[in-house]
């Protein structure tokens, strides 16, 4: 992999090739993985012995979670290489990445509040990590209706890539506030260097699931750039016989 | 250099003081919210006591939001923004003194009166002091965010949902340990630790925030 | 003293799509004038600005003594007054205190008075900007641009809001900037026939 074909990445008809085709793989395989992992999840896996069946929230819950820290990542990440390099792909990636890091931030603040109910009593406790993943959704929504409120496409882009760039300070706080804080949410299950503290057979299910999620992720990640890419090189001649040629096909 | 930094803060701080309502914006905002919570909780030394530590840092907090909104809007109004990035001294630290001559205007006469506040809260001797210092230390970083969500929501008309929504989540950690300092003072531990990561944020925040703050002015005057 | 010289190639901007201007070039020596113009509309301002550095053009280069203005070694700024079309003066500062402030330190105003007296400007000098006219503001603005020793002058539609004394001693001192080695971009939807300019573009046709 050389430099040249990194560069390539970044000519918007590539790249719209790309998602195109790639989209429909991402879905089926994480269909799938989300089908095997459930099954897994909710028969295979033996009961806890503290929480009965109700620790089961965990197949949706750590897979969301991830996902939502992956995806502000991935969204700071394409913000460094869009203000460096000025490109439209990066930037159309960083916006496409932002709703759908909320949507899956949404689902891990319900999943975590519908384990909570019947773990702790109580569906919300204003603990460090959860207070963070809230705050995590706040920093989505931010992002988002900065980009709105700009009317000035190339403007938009640079001003939200800022503060994408600076709220990524977020991330190293979440994942670590179960390690700095004593807190009532559960450390991590799975470390590099350790043993995971949780038995094989609950293991692989949320190995699946987590690996289910990020390619579900890519896949609504592919889709939405395809479509941006295509609303921002509206005029340019690739786009135009993109889709005059698939009327002459049609 | 130095020359024009003291001829712009001087400048800046006469600006400001002409422009009186932010100063009384801030301070009175500030006072009225510390004073609320008294007056609807009722006079139980305790309670008060347990609730100051977070009471004057969201005052500070919500004057501080509502003091920023006019750091950089009028000048991007009369056009003399664009007149501080076209000349030849770093645009970060016009910035940085620019926010340092707000700071001076809007977070110090709070920082002067915590003390009586505090006070008034039942709160004693050395305690007083590390409220004082708690609001010192904290402040800084407070505006130099504040600055950061002003600069990037210039351009929009009516900003001070979006920049609440931007400021809360990244003053979050100021916040959560400007409180542990002042609870931890009043209940006798010793509350270097949380002072000194708010030392820390105060640092970190002052160093970077003028050049991020610089970029997102580069940007919105586009 | 070196020769200063701008050099402007190929420069376009695109807002959302939408084509402002393209292939824009030209090259400015010492002592010639460049004029801008066009309908209302035509991206006169928006050209302006990018000349200035403040608005970031979607392609072409501006160079500055054979520099790039935005690399770091380029003293461009060293040498650029800009006054758009809002003045930049500070509403709560007087008028005096508005022209001393400046980046190359406290001017004292009473050396300069000539400008000022052309200008008509002495009776208002300790009144608050904000209390001022439109046409005064523009003049004290514009006695910023005079009075700041700077070699090229951007002036978007320097013109507006004034009388025609002003006009006249505007067009007098801008000819004497040009004859002193200065150089001068501006814009215009008038027919200026006072001033000739050596060189012209039109956006109308662009």
């Amino acid at each position: 992999m050389n430099l040249k074909s990194i560069y390539k990445l970044g000519s918007p008809p590539l790249f719209y090739k790309l998602c195109i085709v790639l989209e429909p793989w991402f879905l089926i395989s994480s269909i799938l993985l989300i089908a095997v992992g459930m099954y897994g999840g909710l028969f295979v896996a033996p009961p806890d012995y503290q929480m009965g069946d109700a620790f089961r929230i965990i197949y949706f819950h750590v897979p969301s979670a991830y996902v939502s820290m992956m995806a502000y990542v991935y969204m700071a990440v394409s913000a460094i290489i869009g203000l460096i390099w000025r490109s439209n792909v990066a930037f159309s990636l960083a916006k496409s990445c932002a709703p759908i890091g909320a949507s899956f931030t949404f689902l891990a603040l319900i999943t975590g509040m519908l384990w909570g109910k019947p773990m702790w009593g109580t569906a919300w406790v204003w603990d460090a990590r959860l207070t963070s993943e809230l705050i995590l959704l706040f920093l989505y929504l931010a992002y988002i209706m900065l980009h709105l409120s700009i009317p000035d496409r190339s403007k938009a882009d640079r001003a939200t890539a800022l503060l994408a760039i600076v709220g990524v300070v977020n991330i190293p706080i979440i994942h670590y506030s179960v390690v700095w804080w004593n807190t009532l949410h559960q450390a991590s299950t799975i470390s590099k260097f350790a043993k995971p503290s949780i038995a094989t057979e609950m293991l692989w299910p949320l190995v699946i699931m987590i690996l289910g999620y990020t390619l579900l992720f890519a896949a609504f990640l592919s889709k939405r750039t395809a479509a941006e890419l295509a609303v921002r090189e509206k005029r340019t001649r690739w786009l135009q016989t993109l889709i005059v040629g698939d009327k002459n096909n049609a | 250099m130095m020359k024009v930094l003291r001829i712009i803060f001087l400048k800046d701080l006469k600006v400001s003081l002409r422009r009186w309502s932010d100063l009384l914006t801030s301070f009175i905002l500030f006072v009225l919210v510390c004073l609320i919570f008294p007056l609807t909780l009722g006079n139980d030394p305790s309670l008060l006591l347990k609730i100051i530590g977070p009471v004057m840092l969201v005052s500070a907090l919500l004057a501080t939001l509502l003091a920023m909104q006019n750091i950089f809007r009028p000048d991007v109004l009369n056009g003399s923004l664009e007149q501080l990035t076209l000349n030849s001294y770093p645009l970060t630290l016009i910035i940085c003194i620019k926010i340092f001559s707000f700071w001076v205007i809007t977070s110090l006469p709070l920082i002067l009166i915590s003390g009586f506040i505090a006070s008034s809260y039942y709160v004693t001797g050395n305690s007083i002091f590390i409220v004082v210092l708690t609001l010192l230390l904290s402040t800084p970083s407070l505006v130099h965010i504040s600055a950061l969500a002003a600069a990037l929501t210039v351009a929009i008309r009516y900003p001070g949902a979006l920049m609440a929504l931007i400021i809360i989540p990244l003053s979050l950690p100021i916040m959560i340990f400007g409180a542990k300092a002042i609870e931890f003072s009043i209940s006798g531990i010793d509350a270097s630790a949380p002072l000194y990561f708010l030392l820390g944020m105060m640092f970190f925040t002052c160093s970077l925030g003028p050049m991020v703050t610089a970029a997102a002015i580069k940007i919105s005057i586009d | 003293m070196t020769q200063h010289n701008l050099q402007i190639n190929f420069l376009e901007l695109y807002r959302n799509d939408d084509r402002i201007f393209s292939e824009i070039s030209f090259d400015l020596s010492e002592g010639q004038h460049l004029l801008i113009s066009g309908a209302n509309g035509t991206g006169k301002t928006s050209l302006l600005r990018v000349i200035c550095g403040l608005t970031i053009p979607t392609g072409g280069t501006i160079l500055w003594n054979q520099l790039a203005t935005n690399n770091i070694n380029c003293r461009y700024y060293e040498h650029l007054a800009y006054l758009g079309h809002k003045n930049a003066l500070i509403p709560e500062l007087t008028a005096r205190e508005n022209l001393e402030y400046t980046f190359e330190g406290i001017r004292s105003i009473n050396r300069t008075s000539s400008v000022l007296e052309a200008f008509g400007l002495n009776k208002y000098l300790d009144q608050y900007a904000e209390k001022l006219s439109n046409g005064q503001i523009r003049k004290i603005a514009l006695s910023r641009i005079l009075l700041s020793e700077k070699t090229l002058w951007i002036l978007d539609e320097p013109v507006a809001n004034l009388d025609t004394s002003g006009t006249q001693f505007l067009l007098v001192e801008m000819q004497a900037h040009l004859d002193q080695g200065g150089m001068l971009i501006t814009t215009s939807n008038l027919n200026d026939q006072t001033l000739k300019p050596n060189s012209e573009i039109n956006l109308d046709k662009a």
